[in-house]
Parts: structure tokens; sequence; C-alpha cells
């Protein structure tokens, strides 16, 4: 299988400190999937732990009675 | 009932973990954004809300906050995870529009890719857990080496989306899986 160029060994690790080249890598593994790449989109926020999970709730449950922790936990 | 959930036992536990997720602009509701009785959640929330329509394409990641340095460490590993899902999201590849229960589909092969990313698609097959959640997307991620690994960028493509078609057809109708 032919390896990534862009991540070899140890070089690796330390390139991984730099949430940019995560972009970078993602569009390498599109490359090697056949993939197309938006660079634009690949933004990404934080947000509170407890908020997010509720973001989940927000957005899977139409019935609030309906949820269930394995729902949330799909998500993960 | 959400309070009730939120002083829950098992959203304690949950909530200690770092998560990401992805977002969809049109799954967002702000009607129950108003129902949010707390000021700093419902604000939070509308920022948030405010910030999403603004920003390219139909789909966001989001991550929580990590609140220490182990977590911060961390917040790489789930960054890439969340986006390998949007980057097959803008291939339109989503089994869980298939139906909900093939989200085992789409989380096998964001494992598998991420092994792959790491430059480990072949350790993938000696990978365990405890874990039973992660112990079955470990299973749909070595289903997805099989086919995948040694192959070509185009023919990997392929596979992919052939495997798709295959059970959007055979939805419903009889269970389909690799």
């Amino acid at each position: 299988m032919k390896k990534l160029k862009l991540l070899k060994g140890k070089k690796i690790q330390k390139r991984r400190k730099s949430l940019n080249d995560t972009k970078k890598d993602i569009k390498e593994l599109a490359k090697q999937f056949g993939l197309k790449f938006y660079p634009e989109s690949f933004i990404f926020y934080l947000f509170r732990k407890e908020n997010l999970l509720c973001m989940n709730i927000f957005q899977d449950a139409v019935n609030l009675d309906t949820i269930v922790l394995g729902n949330l936990l799909k998500h993960d | 009932m959400l309070d009730k959930f939120v002083q829950s036992k098992g959203f304690k536990d949950v909530s200690k973990e770092l998560s990401g997720s992805i977002i969809k602009k049109k799954s967002l509701n702000t009607a129950l954004i108003r129902k949010i009785e707390d000021n700093r959640t419902r604000k939070e929330y509308e920022q948030f809300y405010k910030m999403v329509n603004k920003a390219p394409g139909e789909v966001v990641v989001i991550l929580t906050k990590p609140s220490n340095n182990r977590e911060r460490k961390k917040v790489n590993d789930f960054l890439i995870h969340e986006y390998i899902h949007l980057l097959l999201i803008q291939n339109n590849i989503e089994f869980k529009n298939i139906g909900a229960e093939q989200w085992v589909l789409d989380e096998g092969l964001v494992i598998f890719m991420e092994y792959y990313i790491h430059g480990d698609s072949r350790k993938i097959m000696q990978a365990k857990s405890e874990d039973k959640y992660t112990s079955i997307c470990l299973d749909y991620a070595k289903k997805w080496a099989k086919i995948l690994n040694n192959k070509k960028p185009k023919e990997r493509k392929r596979i992919i989306l052939n495997f798709y078609r295959k059970i959007k057809e055979k939805h419903g109708k009889e269970h389909l899986c690799f």
C-alpha cells in the first residue's frame, strides 16, 4: 500500500501539534480515497461539554420524551 | 425531561469525556433555543447558531472545549474523526441517510480512514476494545479494511459508492452487509 507522503514516522507527531496540519492530512486522505475536498468548509467550533451533548439532543429529538442515552452515543 | 436527563449519572459520565459532533444547518431549530431558561446557555446557543449560519457549507464540526492538558492533547484526534465524517458527507457518503441503523457503516469507515491517516491501516486487524460501542465500530472498520486496503484511490471510491448503492437498493427489503 502506498504510504501517505505527509504522514511518515515521528515527523507526524510534531506536525499534529498544529491543527492546520490536520486539514492537510484530510486533503491527502481525500486524494488517497478519490474524494473531493472543499478546504473552506473544514473549520470547527468549540462548545462547552454540557452544551455539545444538549446540541446532539436538539438535533435528534423531535419529541424530547424520546431521548435515550443511546441516541446520544451514536453521534460521538 | 431534559433537566432530569442532564442531572442523571449517565449524562454526567458522558459529559466527562471529550467529544465531537457534526451539525447540519438544516437541523438547527431556533424554536427550541427560545425554550432554554438558563440565560448563559441560551446566549451560547444563540451565538453558536449565528456563527453556524455564517459558516460555509451545510455541515459544521463542533468539539467540546478541552478542560485540561490531557484533553488538549486529544483534541486533534477528535478533530480528525469529525473532519473525516465531514469529508464523507461532502462526497455524499452517509450511510445513516439510508437508514438510522446503518450508522455503524459510517463509523466503521471513519475509523478505518483514521487508521489510514496515521499510516496504521494494516494494524487495524489487531485492534481490540473492551468498550462495547467501540468494539462494534472496530468490527465494521475491519470489514472496510478488508475491501479497501491495497486499492488505488479511484478503486476505493468506486467500492465505497457501489456498496452505498447496494445498501440503498436493498434497504427495507433484505439485510445486506459486506
